[in-house]
């Protein structure tokens, strides 16, 4: 290891260390991840939508789901709808993360990693309120949304069903933040951890964007 | 580095925008039948078992078929690549011959990745959920974010190359 270049190390480490990050990430998601992102997206979400009785809930321990009772006009009953949202997929922040720390955080792992989770859960669960508000505003904008459940078609989001700048603003907004989640924190959380490294790099470039460091 | 930051938050805004045009969801039908395409040329060379309709791997058995829906051709993620390499402060050379070297850096991990799931459903049918939604969307993040790094480490040893001027 000793004759690689010193830009290689940490990309042969951050392969090495991703495998153990996904299989801990995988552990933990059932028992830890998914209920605390539940208890802060889903108290947020019901108490924006309150008439609505939002439950966030496990399905068959794989995925799980927003679930929601929504009076639907001019249906003269409450109905139920199952609208599917991957919140498992949205969590792929933390294993990135984490092998992002394993490799990059030099001075206090244990608590860059603490820390950056604590982060990454709030703006995972902020992601999760997005899409949660996006997919309800979804739901009551469609036309035939009771023949749709009636005939046990899942809801699946089609982007380019979507019509209305309302529609649009929540569906861009919750990509964004679900980029910001799994991709921009991780990197930015490990820039900030390792800065002289990382600013090592860049200190040649400096001058080009005028930034003093 | 914070004008690098937002100014990369406000592309990834852009692209999302952009990605609802209707002439940008055309093409990337048009990649999911190429990356269909090179998918299935290569699982032919050494067997020759799969028919390809669009953007659709069949096998010849009938038993398998597998869509490259518009999500799955990692358009999106290349292009948020495409932000930051665009976002950094390089010569345009550098940059692009990052455009360049990580358009085949992703899309090389996503054939592998097209291909590894037309045998998962083939082989494995009761791991599919779990290696196309989980593990091929962290394995090509991670990829996303390696080719980029690989990009700065080659730019910045490029770059030191040169003479630095006040």
């Amino acid at each position: 290891m000793n004759n690689i270049h010193p830009y290689r190390k940490p990309l042969i480490n951050l392969l090495l260390t991703a495998p153990f990050a996904l299989g801990l990430w995988w552990l933990i998601l059932q028992p830890v991840l998914l209920p605390l992102i539940k208890v802060f997206a889903g108290t947020f979400l019901e108490f924006a939508f309150d008439d609505l009785d939002l439950e966030i809930a496990a399905q068959a321990d794989k995925d799980w789901l927003i679930t929601t009772n929504l009076l639907i006009e001019p249906a003269p009953y409450t109905q139920t709808i199952q609208t599917y949202m991957n919140l498992t997929a949205i969590t792929l922040g933390f294993p990135i993360l984490w092998s992002l720390c394993l490799v990059f955080y030099r001075k206090s792992t244990i608590r860059g990693l603490i820390y950056g989770s604590g982060c990454l859960l709030l703006i995972t669960s902020l992601a999760v309120v997005l899409k949660g508000i996006y997919t309800i505003y979804y739901v009551m904008a469609l036309d035939n949304v009771i023949n749709q459940y009636l005939a046990e078609v899942q809801l699946i989001i089609p982007i380019e069903t979507v019509s209305g700048f309302k529609l649009q603003f929540w569906l861009i907004t919750g990509n964004v933040v679900n980029y910001i989640v799994v991709l921009v924190f991780p990197l930015a959380w490990c820039y900030g951890a390792n800065k002289e490294f990382i600013d090592g790099l860049l200190e040649n470039k400096n001058h080009m964007y005028g930034l003093k460091i | 580095m914070k004008k690098f930051v937002i100014i990369y938050v406000v592309y990834i805004a852009a692209v999302q925008i952009i990605l609802t045009f209707e002439f940008v969801q055309s093409l990337s039908v048009l990649i999911s039948t190429m990356l269909a395409s090179a998918s299935s040329f290569i699982i032919n060379i050494f067997d020759n078992i799969v028919i390809q309709q669009g953007a659709v791997l069949i096998h010849r058995n009938g038993t398998t078929a597998l869509k490259v829906d518009e999500a799955c051709n990692a358009l999106e993620l290349l292009l948020l690549l495409y932000g930051a390499i665009l976002a950094y402060p390089a010569s345009l050379k550098n940059k692009l011959i990052g455009l360049i070297s990580c358009l085949f850096g992703v899309q090389l991990l996503n054939i592998v990745r097209i291909i590894s799931l037309f045998f998962t459903i083939e082989f494995l049918p009761d791991w599919f959920n779990w290696t196309h939604e989980y593990f091929w969307r962290f394995a090509v993040t991670l990829d996303v974010i390696i080719c980029f790094s690989a990009w700065i480490f080659y730019e910045n040893i490029h770059r030191k190359q040169l003479p630095v001027t006040a």
